[in-house]
């Protein structure tokens, strides 16, 4: 499922937003805040605020289903990636300095672009963040576009 | 609190991206980016659906949804529970929404791509604001037009009898009033929009064109919609920005349409007569989210009575009055003005610097041979238009406004002939040059 050039994509400052569905069907939404993509297996850890989103938090667990919509805002180049949570843990020291990283680099992005007003200053990192892994299954284009929904064509 | 759907007017500006999250019957979940999100009225927003599929499939078998909204001023977040209610194919919804996103994607390069489909109608069970720890320390006060404000601006306009007096009263309003310094008023003439009234730019682009169609003035024309932007690309901010010189006016034929080349807020209101779109009254501003809903409510009223306003000074002005002979008198003195008319395009030249084109350029070139062969210097609209050599396309044919848009343009790029207003109908000529006519065919 995950080839180079999307794990390149993937490792770039991209929008992350996860979601899961509850038990009666209603999805819940919560931002990925940093991603660590492996390079051989069809993995990614996401780093989420428990703080901040509590409602899908509380459904995070293993086996469960997961999707993932990562975006550049700068070309609109998007993808959804669906598949299962494979662990779900405490993130430690590492994973709370990658989230601090992205959100000071992705702040920076969104700030120089426009799409945040500048003096809207850094975003805290809360220390209870949780690394979800999710084991890729499935991944589509979401790209606006003719290929927009279609599963996006694995690079050999 | 829970907060209101009313209170997060500043979501549905499209800033920053909604989403909306979905689950399929198996409890596979979705999540989407939007490009529009609207409020339909307290209890129920609009989504625009154009790559949304699997969207749509889920909502069959699930009516539920999330929606992640993002406050473009304050970057606050919130969590909408909805309920898919119904979708929307055609109507005045979803004919503005249509409108709203061709603008939209025809500025960041992809006109054409985001065409709506339809729009998905969502009853709004809960609110819950994102804990968010972004605080905007600096976040501009909102500026909200007054009723009051907005009825001495139209009261302004109805007082006025001429189409020069009404551009001025409605640009002059709008800075004074509304705070909205830079404004553009444009009237459709021929198949393109024309420049007859600018405000807040250094140069006043008086005469410059839009094509139909074309940008955020053209799609507002074509739609007959009100389109309001208050992000603009970078992209779109620079190409903007690039500007052109008068040696490129003097090739291309064609004078530059004034804009502020940092603008983050655009807003252009079709000025309507009629259920017709007469012109455009565009409004932009180096602010972000600088036109909010009140702000277009309060430009749609003005850009009303103004088009009312001049729809009414030309069809008076056509019907004024016996037709006066002109006024004649010996063509004054002064250095020779070499002038160039171009008969493929009706277009003007002084001493090799572009004028006009087009039937204002016709009308010029008339009103010039008059001068020199027979001495008038004093022109009725009425004359003009009964006069059958000047071909004028119909009757009504916006000549006051023509006749305004020429008057300026000899003003701004001060030109050593000038027309005068001599009176409603009126126009007198003044020539600081003895005109060497030239006619160019083909």
């Amino acid at each position: 499922m995950l080839d180079d050039p999307l794990r390149q994509f993937l490792r770039g400052p991209v929008m992350q937003v996860l979601c899961v569905a509850g038990a009666g069907g209603k999805p819940y939404i919560g931002r990925g805040m940093g991603m660590i993509v492996a390079d051989e297996r069809d993995r990614i850890d996401i780093v989420i605020s428990r703080w901040q989103w509590p409602g899908a938090c509380a459904l995070l667990a293993n086996g469960v289903p997961l999707a993932l919509t990562v975006c550049e805002v700068r070309t609109y180049e998007a993808y959804q990636l669906k598949g299962c949570i494979a662990l779900l843990r405490t993130a430690g020291s590492d994973e709370l300095e990658l989230a601090r990283r992205y959100i000071d680099e992705t702040g920076r992005m969104l700030t120089s672009i426009g799409v945040l007003p500048e003096g809207s200053g850094a975003w805290t990192m809360q220390p209870d963040a949780l690394v979800v892994a999710l084991d890729v299954h499935e991944v589509f284009v979401q790209t606006p576009g003719d290929l927009a929904g279609r599963a996006r064509q694995v690079q050999p | 609190m829970t907060p209101a759907l009313r209170e997060l007017s500043a979501c549905f500006e499209g800033i920053v991206p909604a989403l909306v999250a979905t689950a399929a019957a198996d409890g596979m979940p979705n999540v989407s980016y939007l490009s529009q999100v609207t409020m339909v009225d307290d209890d129920h927003i609009g989504l625009t659906n154009q790559f949304l599929t699997k969207t749509s499939a889920n909502l069959a078998e699930n009516p539920q949804a999330t929606v992640l909204l993002v406050d473009g001023c304050t970057c606050a977040q919130y969590l909408l529970g909805v309920r898919y209610v119904r979708h929307e194919e055609s109507g005045a919804l979803f004919g503005r929404m249509a409108a709203q996103i061709e603008a939209g994607s025809a500025l960041v390069g992809m006109a054409g791509i985001m065409r709506l489909r339809r729009i998905d109608v969502f009853k709004v069970d809960t609110i819950e604001a994102v804990p968010f720890t972004v605080s905007l320390t600096d976040a501009p006060p909102r500026k909200r037009a007054s009723l009051e404000a907005v009825a001495r601006v139209v009261q302004a306009i109805g007082a006025q009898a001429d189409v020069g007096s009404i551009v001025d009263a409605t640009l002059r309003g709008l800075a004074a009033e509304l705070d909205i310094g830079h404004a553009l008023i444009l009237q459709l003439m021929h198949e393109r929009l024309v420049t007859v009234g600018s405000h807040g730019y250094p140069a006043g682009g008086i005469g410059s064109e839009v094509p139909i169609e074309e940008g955020l003035i053209g799609i507002a024309d074509k739609s007959a919609q009100v389109i309001r932007i208050n992000e603009l690309s970078r992209a779109f901010r620079f190409s903007q920005a690039v500007s052109a010189s008068a040696a490129d006016e003097n090739r291309s034929r064609s004078i530059r349409l004034p804009g502020l080349p940092d603008a983050l807020s655009q807003v252009a209101v079709p000025m309507l007569v009629h259920g017709q779109v007469q012109g455009v009254l565009f409004a932009e501003s180096a602010r972000r989210m600088a036109f909010d809903r009140d702000d277009e409510a309060a430009l749609v009223l003005v850009a009303g009575q103004a088009a009312a306003a001049i729809w009414l000074a030309e069809s008076l002005v056509s019907d004024d009055g016996a037709v006066t002979p002109a006024a004649s008198a010996q063509a004054g003195g002064g250095p020779g003005l070499k002038v160039q008319y171009y008969r493929v395009d009706d277009s003007i030249f002084f001493d090799g610097n572009y004028v006009i084109k087009g039937i204002a350029g016709r009308l010029l070139y008339y009103m010039l041979e008059q001068y020199v062969t027979v001495g008038t210097v004093e022109f009725s609209n009425r004359a003009l238009r009964l006069d059958t050599s000047l071909r004028l396309p119909e009757l009504k044919t916006n000549l006051e406004t023509r006749l305004l848009l020429l008057r300026r343009r000899l003003d701004e790029k001060d030109f050593p002939v000038r027309l005068i207003q001599l009176g409603r109908g009126r126009l007198g000529m003044e020539c600081r040059c003895i005109p060497e006519l030239t006619v160019i065919e083909g």
